[in-house]
């Protein structure tokens, strides 16, 4: 995974498969990448490389909005395939923040 | 009738490897099955697999986690195996409504069968059937 900072736009590449197998070493990353609090006003996901996703993976996202939530920060998925905004929308995440192709 | 058999560790980096192997299995043996239906497949066996690895086995590397596939399309049946002590059916597997969709577990079931999947929890194993070319509910 790699961050891209944009002003205050912090934006997570994922270049790995949403998978139980891969979230512990995306909650490390994210730790380590992520920039302070003060730097940054919205995180964006970026799945375009994403086809391999498993509901361990999905509440790895959902950890992710709630702490941006908590620090009063946007957060929004991009990139996502057809596949994996369905899936989203199935589980109603769509409720609580954007999920765009 | 074409049928696969996968039996693996008990760990997520088998299952991932074992869902990239059915998914060639589907792609060469099934080309009929179109992606969003394999993408559902692929998510089920993934969340069948891991709740093997971790509600019955508990990560144990001795035990095996399976899958034997039937595939008879468009009918695929699968039957799950691990080596816990089974699966009682009970509220903690299907939420209730009242349940935020930003639980933090108790969503792989309920999804797959909201993507048009059909569960049988049996003693010995868990049957999960699907019948491609269908829309999910």
């Amino acid at each position: 995974m790699d961050v891209q900072l944009n002003g205050e736009r912090v934006k997570l590449n994922l270049d790995m498969g949403l998978t139980a197998n891969h979230v512990a070493d995306l909650n490390e990353q994210v730790e380590r990448l992520l920039p302070e609090d003060h730097k940054f006003r919205e995180l964006i996901f970026d799945l375009c490389n994403t086809e391999n996703i498993d509901s361990v993976g999905v509440t790895f996202v959902i950890s992710l909005y709630k702490a941006m939530k908590s620090k009063k920060k946007s957060f929004r998925i991009v990139g996502a395939n057809e596949d994996v905004q369905s899936l989203f929308k199935l589980m109603k995440l769509d409720q609580f923040f954007e999920i765009d192709y | 009738m074409i049928v696969l058999k996968k039996f693996i560790p008990s760990s997520f980096d088998a299952v991932d490897s074992a869902v990239h192997s059915i998914e060639t299995f589907l792609e060469m043996e099934c080309p009929a099955i179109g992606e969003h239906d394999v993408f559902r497949i692929k998510f089920m066996i993934r969340e069948m697999l891991n709740n093997g690895v971790e509600h019955g086995n508990h990560f144990d590397p001795e035990k095996k986690v399976g899958c034997i596939l039937h595939a008879d399309p468009p009918n695929l049946t699968f039957d799950f195996y691990d080596e816990g002590p089974g699966v009682e059916v009970d509220e903690t597997i299907i939420p209730d409504e009242k349940e935020s969709p930003l639980r933090e577990r108790h969503r792989g079931y309920q999804t797959i069968l909201e993507m048009g999947f059909n569960i049988q929890i049996n003693r010995d194993y868990i049957r999960v059937t699907y019948v491609t070319g269908k829309e999910a509910n």
